[in-house]
């Protein structure tokens, strides 16, 4: 039996299920009778989500002058808007790591979609966007598709992979040959299917092709880019992916100057330290 | 040109703008070095920023990573795997060029963070 995408898509329950509190929280936050004591009640149920909350608002993601201490204040800081994303976000990896294949190097994998995370959010800022931590989000679960697919697929994704870093081939050409569809599309598909707005799942099924996409054409520009930025920079442990070709349109559409890149860039360096230490090594430091 | 708060200006520095008091008056022109004095008499007249001319470490960040900067053999054996990745990469693309670049004076995001400097938790300070 042939493989499609909405096989794999109906397969990837076994990565697992958000737990009840993201959506009391997402339910909180969209309920106007909720006030933000009560929005803050409820995180406070899960001690390790506070935590992260905490050290979140006093990272250099928010640059405070003064500590913050309290739940209240993390999420005067942060906002209610934003707390959904950074709610997905811890799930995310805490819930669906335990599920990925065997031989996927896990912490690699989290570094590099980290640093597109910090990237896209940049980015974002650079462009003056609205709650920026929606971006995070977007370019934290940008890969998860590949992920899917090495789980699902085993052999035939490692083979792809190895053809892609001894040739130089696109992987997403390749899964579309062989495929018929590829990483960004079927990860675009998951994260719908997990109810995620569209400014989020969209770009993700575009980000191969941003310039086709009609509705979010500046979010699927920020994580083109922000794609780029993240595997130039070298999170991971070496044999990764090549750096895609760039798509100057999506470039265009940004609408940055150069000149501010090196300074962006250094911001990007920094605060993917923090979210490592915030998201990835709760327990240890980690080098 | 890069406008400075006064508490970023130190000795050595070179205006690229003329500095005048409220009323108009030159202080100090432009081109000059700026020295210990300056600084004093711009504080005095109630100056609170001014336009210096770049310096090589424009801004606190980078004098930060320059410590931390590839030395001459890490950046040779950093700029093959460098190569490899942007192997198919339009150099002469604007954004490809200045990520390159950045790439090659910085060590990998892999090689953990740098170390913090006494007196700074790591955070930005404004």
């Amino acid at each position: 039996m042939s493989v499609t995408l909405e096989s794999l898509l109906a397969n990837s329950e076994r990565l697992g299920s958000f737990p009840a509190i993201v959506h009391r929280i997402n339910d909180a936050v969209e309920d106007p009778r909720f006030s933000l004591d009560e929005v803050g009640q409820i995180v406070q149920e899960d001690p390790v989500l506070s935590a992260r909350l905490l050290r979140i608002a006093n990272s250099s993601f928010y640059s405070q002058r003064f500590p913050i201490d309290t739940i209240a204040r993390a999420l005067a800081v942060i906002g209610t808007k934003q707390l959904k994303e950074l709610v997905t976000a811890t799930y995310v990896m805490n819930t669906f790591s335990a599920q990925f294949h065997n031989d996927l190097d896990t912490k690699s994998f989290w570094k590099h979609c980290i640093a597109c995370g910090v990237a896209c959010r940049a980015l974002a800022t650079a462009r003056r966007e609205a709650n920026v931590e929606r971006f995070y989000l977007m370019g934290l679960l940008h890969d998860l598709g590949k992920v899917l697919l090495f789980t699902e697929l085993g052999d035939q994704s490692a083979k792809m992979l190895k053809n892609h870093q001894q040739n130089g081939i696109p992987l997403y050409q390749m899964e579309r040959d062989q495929l018929g569809f590829d990483h960004a599309d079927l990860g675009g598909r998951l994260l719908e299917r997990w109810k995620l707005p569209m400014e989020i799942h969209q770009p993700v099924s575009y980000h191969h092709k941003p310039a086709e996409d009609a509705e979010c054409p500046l979010e699927s520009a920020i994580l083109h880019l922000a794609d780029i930025i993240s595997i130039g920079l070298r999170p991971g442990s070496g044999g990764q992916a090549l750096i895609p070709p760039l798509n100057n349109d999506a470039w265009q559409v940004l609408h940055l100057p150069t000149s501010i890149l090196p300074e962006l860039f250094n911001i990007i360096r920094l605060q993917y330290f923090d979210a490592v230490a915030i998201f990835l090594d709760d327990h240890a430091a980690d080098g | 040109m890069p406008v400075y708060r006064l508490s970023d200006i130190t000795p050595g520095m070179t205006l690229a703008q003329d500095v005048r008091d409220l009323s108009g008056r030159l202080l100090l022109a432009a081109d000059s070095e700026i020295t210990d004095k300056h600084l004093r008499i711009f504080r005095t007249w109630g100056i609170s920023e001014a336009d210096v001319l770049p310096q090589q470490s424009d801004s606190p960040l980078v004098a930060v990573e320059l410590d931390n900067a590839g030395t001459e053999s890490n950046l040779a054996s950093g700029s093959d795997e460098l190569k490899e990745l942007f192997r198919h990469c339009d150099h002469n693309h604007p954004f490809i060029k200045e990520l390159l670049q950045f790439a090659q004076l910085h060590e990998p995001l892999a090689n953990g963070a740098p170390p913090k400097s006494a007196g700074n938790d790591g955070k930005v300070s404004l």
